[in-house]
C-alpha cells in the first residue's frame, strides 16, 4: 500500500468516523434511554441540513452560517420532541414497542423525506464551509473544513459525555437508562426525560447533517446511507455503551475508507455488514456491549 | 379530619387481567411503624406499588394526610415524601455509590440538602462511606441493600416504605440492618415494613398486618400475635 493511500484512508476514515459517531451516538442515546430504534434518524439528519441551508443561504433567509447552524440544532431539537410525542409516546408500555416504533418512525421518515423533496426540490445544495482553504498535512492536502470536522466531532462528543456525567439532567438520563422504575421512585419525570433525549438525539443528527452538507451535498435522500452505517456502528460497538458506539464509529469510518479505495462503492456495504456479522458471531453483545 | 397519616381503604387492584388485591384496608398514624407480612405472591409488593403510584387502583382509595393520592404520578407522591424502597433491583449499576445517593436527592427540595443527607447516610452505614467511589455493581448483597435504603433516605422523607429489605441476606447483615432501621424510625419517621422474616419485622414494628390471598387476614401487635400460628401459616400446619 502506498503512503498516499494510507493518508487518504486515514483522513477520509476519520472524517467519516466523526460523522458516524455523531449519528450513532444519537441512536444509541435513544436506544439506551427509551429502548427503541429511531428509523427516522437519517431523515432528521437530512432535514437538519436543509434547515441550516434555508436559514443561511441567500436563496432562503440569508442569515449566514452561524444562524443556520443554531436554527438547525434548535429546530431539530423541537422536531425530535414532536416526533417522540406522535410516533413513540402513544405506544409506550405496549409489548411490541420496538417493532411498533420501527414502523411508526419508518412512516415518519417517509413523510419527512417526501416533504423535504417537495419543499426544497431534488437539486443538490451545499452548505458553505466554516473554514475555507486547504493545507498540507502528512504529504497530502486536506481541506480545512475536513480537518475541522475531525476535530469538531470528538469535541462535541466529549461535551456530551461531560453533560451526561456531570449535570443533574445528564444524571437523570443515565438513571432512566440504567433503571427506569428506580428513577420513577426517585421522583424523576421519566416522560420528560424521554422527550428531551429524543430531542437531543435529533440535534446530534442535525449536527451530522450540517457536517455532511458542508463537505458533500444536501439531497433528500442523503440520510439513507448514514442511517445504515449508524445502525452498524451501534450494533458493532455494542448496545448500552456510548463509548463503544463512539469507538466503533471510527472503526467503521476507517474500514469504509479502506474499502472505498480498493473495492469501490458497491463492495463497501457487504464488507461492513460482514464485519458486523463476524463480530457478533464471536461476541454477541458487540465489541463493548453490555446487553 | 382523619388522625391517620396514610389510609388505604378497600383497595382492589392487579396487573392486566390478574387481580391481586381484593379489598385491602390499613392505616398508618404519625410516628407509627407497621409491618406487612404474608406468603409470597399474595399482594404485599403490589400494595406498596399502588401506594407509590406505580400502579393504579381498580377500586378503593389511598389517602395521605386526608387527601386522595391514588391518581397521582410517582413523581408527585415522592414530592409528598412517601418513599418506596422496592424489592430487588433498585440501584443504578453503572453509577458509583456516591452518584446513586446524589441521584436519590433528585427532587428540588432534597437536592439542595444532599450534602447533609449524604453525611447522615454515611453515618448510618459506614461501609457505604468506605465504598463511596466504587461502582455499585461491585457491592455485596448487604451493601446493596444499605445503599437502596440510603437512596431512600436522601429524599425529603415523610414515610419510609421498605419492601423485604432482608431478602437474601445473612443473619449478621440482617442484624445490622435491623439496628439501622431502628435508628431511622427512632427519629420519628413512620415506617411501612414488608417482610418475610417475621421475627425481624416484629422487632421493628408497633402493629402488624397479615396479607393473604389479597386481603388483610389479621391485624395485631407483635406482643399479642402468636408466633407459632404464623409459622404454621408459612410452612403449613394442616388442619
Amino acid at each position: 500500500m502506498e503512503l498516499l493511500d494510507l493518508q487518504t484512508i486515514l483522513l477520509s476514515g476519520l472524517t467519516l468516523g466523526s460523522m458516524y459517531a455523531l449519528m450513532a451516538t444519537g441512536l444509541s442515546l435513544v436506544w439506551g434511554t427509551l429502548r427503541v430504534f429511531n428509523f427516522a434518524h437519517g431523515s432528521l439528519m437530512m432535514f437538519g441540513a436543509y434547515l441550516a441551508w434555508t436559514v443561511c443561504h441567500s436563496r432562503g433567509l440569508g442569515w449566514g452560517l452561524s444562524a443556520g447552524i443554531v436554527a438547525s440544532l434548535v429546530g431539530l431539537f423541537a422536531l425530535g420532541i414532536l416526533l417522540y410525542q406522535i410516533l413513540v409516546k402513544p405506544f409506550m408500555g405496549r409489548l411490541n414497542l420496538v417493532l411498533i416504533v420501527v414502523i411508526t418512525t419508518l412512516a415518519g421518515s417517509i413523510f419527512i423525506d417526501n416533504s423535504s423533496h417537495l419543499i426544497w426540490g431534488p437539486r443538490m445544495k451545499r452548505l458553505p464551509r466554516l473554514i475555507g482553504g486547504e493545507f498540507h498535512l502528512l504529504g497530502t492536502s486536506i481541506s480545512a473544513q475536513e480537518a475541522l470536522v475531525i476535530l469538531l466531532a470528538p469535541a462535541i462528543l466529549i461535551l456530551l459525555a461531560l453533560f451526561l456525567k456531570r449535570s443533574k439532567l445528564g444524571m437523570a438520563i443515565r438513571g432512566v437508562e440504567q433503571n427506569r422504575e428506580a428513577s420513577l421512585l426517585i421522583g424523576v419525570n421519566v416522560e420528560w426525560i424521554y422527550a428531551f433525549t429524543f430531542g437531543l438525539s435529533a440535534s446530534l443528527a442535525a449536527m451530522a447533517g450540517i457536517i455532511l452538507g458542508s463537505i458533500r451535498f444536501i439531497t433528500p435522500t442523503m440520510g439513507g446511507d448514514p442511517l445504515t452505517r449508524a445502525f452498524i456502528v451501534v450494533i458493532l460497538g455494542g448496545l448500552g455503551s456510548l463509548y463503544g458506539t463512539m469507538t466503533a464509529a471510527y472503526i467503521v469510518g476507517l474500514l469504509e475508507a479502506t474499502c472505498m479505495l480498493y473495492l469501490g462503492i458497491y463492495g463497501t456495504p457487504p464488507v461492513l455488514f460482514l464485519t458486523m456479522v463476524l463480530v457478533l458471531t464471536f461476541k454477541p453483545t458487540g465489541l463493548f456491549g453490555t446487553e | 379530619m382523619s388522625p391517620n397519616l396514610l389510609e388505604v381503604n378497600q383497595l382492589a387492584t392487579g396487573y392486566g387481567e390478574i387481580q391481586v388485591l381484593e379489598g385491602v384496608s390499613l392505616h398508618l398514624k404519625e410516628g407509627e411503624r407497621i409491618g406487612l407480612f404474608g406468603p409470597n405472591g399474595h399482594g404485599k409488593t403490589t400494595l406498596l406499588r399502588a401506594i407509590s403510584g406505580l400502579i393504579r387502583p381498580w377500586r378503593g382509595s389511598i389517602s395521605f394526610k386526608g387527601s386522595n393520592i391514588d391518581q397521582m404520578t410517582p413523581r408527585a407522591i415522592v414530592d409528598l415524601g412517601l418513599i418506596h424502597v422496592s424489592q430487588g433491583n433498585t440501584l443504578f449499576p453503572r453509577m458509583t455509590v456516591l452518584e446513586n445517593l446524589h441521584f436519590g436527592a433528585y427532587p428540588k427540595k432534597s437536592w439542595s440538602r444532599r450534602s447533609e443527607s449524604q453525611k447522615k447516610v454515611f453515618d448510618l452505614f459506614p461501609r457505604l462511606a468506605e465504598r463511596k467511589n466504587q461502582r455499585c455493581s461491585t457491592l455485596s448483597g448487604g451493601e446493596r441493600q444499605m445503599l437502596a435504603i440510603g437512596i431512600g433516605l436522601m429524599a425529603d422523607l415523610k414515610v419510609l416504605m421498605l419492601d423485604e429489605p432482608t431478602l437474601g441476606l445473612a443473619p449478621l447483615m440482617k442484624e445490622m440492618l435491623s439496628e439501622a432501621i431502628a435508628r431511622i424510625t427512632a427519629e420519628g419517621i413512620p415506617l411501612i415494613l414488608v417482610e418475610q422474616d417475621v421475627e425481624f419485622m416484629m422487632e421493628l414494628t408497633d402493629r402488624i398486618y397479615l396479607l393473604e390471598g389479597g386481603r388483610i387476614a389479621l391485624e395485631s401487635t407483635p406482643d399479642e400475635v402468636d408466633e407459632g400460628e404464623i409459622l404454621k401459616m408459612y410452612f403449613g400446619g394442616g388442619d
